[in-house]
């Protein structure tokens, strides 16, 4: 019996590394081979259409489950890698990756610093999309959706994206990472009219 | 899964070093958590309480390959029990998910839990908490999602918390194997043992496992049947995504 049960295991194992052994050979390294683990950059100030500059630089550059790593090149340098699976080390940030860089946070839940993480510093941060939707960490604020403006968020337990621009039909325009298949782009989005979805607001934005 | 299942069959007795990338910041967590546990405990790294300061208890059969257990408490509250409970206190957290079914609450050596289904069968959601210098501000340090695709979780929904010092705790939920009755992590100095319980997922906590560089964390876990015998050993890398 007990022979049985270590045959199942080494089949448990064998299995995982034949699965982890896929996953190693289909990525594309973009991670090992481009990012970096500099120390971020503390900022005195950050305005929201600093953030929507920095926001565009991920533009075109791909989405990864768990991911917060990108160039500038406007093409997904890791296309197709399969969806949430973290660690692939593909190009680009999920959601909640995305919004923690582009809006500077720290990995320090009680700071409401600004941080510069460069392009090429891997980082995702400490928050999920539900942690956001709580408005989880000194920095984030729960908002009325109503309040909401450029470069507030709007989340959910399992997607967050920042808003690029109002529309007057009550949409907005969503900067976000949306998926495997979608990458990191602006749709137009109804999150503001959707129960699912919440308002939140980075803390400490500096005036223009 | 984000999380990769990194086959390590300890059976022959070998280990596997730690992950790559592991910083000198989880180093120094490990050491602070040592510390820590050395402080509250009877000097051999083994707990004397849980955190509710309840006594730390070993489970009632003999975990295969498993040394100073420590079982952890398990209740599974029906929703019409809910009032007052740690269930409670969740749910008056900001959620869209509504909960479906009895929840399941845990209480360990230095961390705390609520698991919930959502209705329809849409994902799981909870809060996870751990006594530390935050936790004092906030009931509890933070709340975990997870949509599930034919009934199962893509990954297991890391998140890095509050913890026992300045340092992090990472929380994953586990899906046992079927027949699994008892889930095990090792911690410094002593093993946490989750009971199976409500059907769901497991939230289980490493208080040494994390990488804040790479929003990242380790598990050690083995899943043991009714008898205690060994049915999977595996070590769990995962991602805080999504």
């Amino acid at each position: 019996m007990r022979a049985a049960w270590r045959f199942a295991i080494g089949f448990v194992v064998a299995v995982a590394l034949t699965s982890a052994g896929t996953a190693a050979g289909y990525h594309t390294q973009f991670v090992a081979n481009n990012c970096n683990w500099a120390a971020p950059t503390p900022i005195a100030t950050y305005t929201r259409d600093a953030s929507i500059t920095v926001a565009l630089y991920a533009r075109h550059e791909g989405y990864q489950w768990g991911g917060g790593c990108w160039d500038d090149d406007d093409r997904d340098d890791s296309p197709g890698d399969p969806p949430a699976v973290g660690g692939t080390g593909g190009e680009g940030g999920d959601c909640s990756g995305f919004t923690f860089k582009v809006w500077r946070e720290t990995n320090d839940e009680d700071s409401t610093a600004f941080h510069q993480w460069w392009r090429l510093r891997f980082i995702h941060g400490p928050y999920t999309a539900a942690r956001y939707q709580a408005a989880e960490g000194a920095a984030n604020y729960p908002l009325s959706k109503s309040a909401a403006i450029k470069m507030d968020a709007f989340a959910s337990g399992g997607h967050i994206g920042m808003i690029y621009a109002p529309n007057a039909d009550g949409t907005d325009q969503i900067i976000e990472a949306k998926g495997e298949a979608y990458g990191t782009n602006i749709w137009t989005r109804s999150y503001r009219g959707n129960a699912d979805y919440s308002g939140v607001r980075r803390l400490g934005w500096s005036q223009p | 899964m984000s999380a990769a299942l990194a086959g390590a069959n300890r059976d022959n007795g070998e280990r596997r070093g730690p992950p790559p990338h592991r910083s000198s910041a989880s180093i120094a967590a490990l050491l602070a958590a040592l510390g820590t546990l050395a402080a509250c405990s009877g000097g051999d790294g083994r707990p004397d309480q849980l955190l509710d300061g309840s006594k730390a208890v070993t489970p009632a059969v003999e975990l295969e390959g498993v040394d100073d257990a420590i079982l952890t408490e398990v209740r599974v509250v029906a929703p019409t029990d809910r009032r007052g409970t740690r269930s409670a206190s969740c749910l008056a957290r900001r959620w869209s998910a509504h909960p479906s079914g009895p929840s399941v609450e845990r209480i360990g050596v230095t961390t705390e839990s609520v698991t919930f289904s959502e209705a329809n069968d849409r994902g799981i959601f909870g809060c996870s908490h751990s006594a530390g210098p935050q936790d004092s501000k906030r009931r509890w340090c933070g709340g975990a999602y997870g949509r599930l695709y034919d009934g199962s979780l893509r990954d297991p929904r890391l998140d890095i918390l509050c913890g026992t010092t300045e340092d992090p705790v990472g929380f994953v939920w586990v899906t046992p194997a079927p027949r699994a009755r008892y889930v095990s992590v090792e911690q410094p100095g002593y093993a946490e043992v989750y009971e199976v319980a409500g059907g769901l997922p497991v939230r289980v906590a490493t208080v040494n496992g994390v990488d804040y560089d790479r929003s990242a964390a380790h598990f050690d876990i083995t899943e043991h049947g009714a008898s205690g015998e060994l049915l999977r050993e595996y070590e769990l890398e995962a991602f805080v995504a999504g």
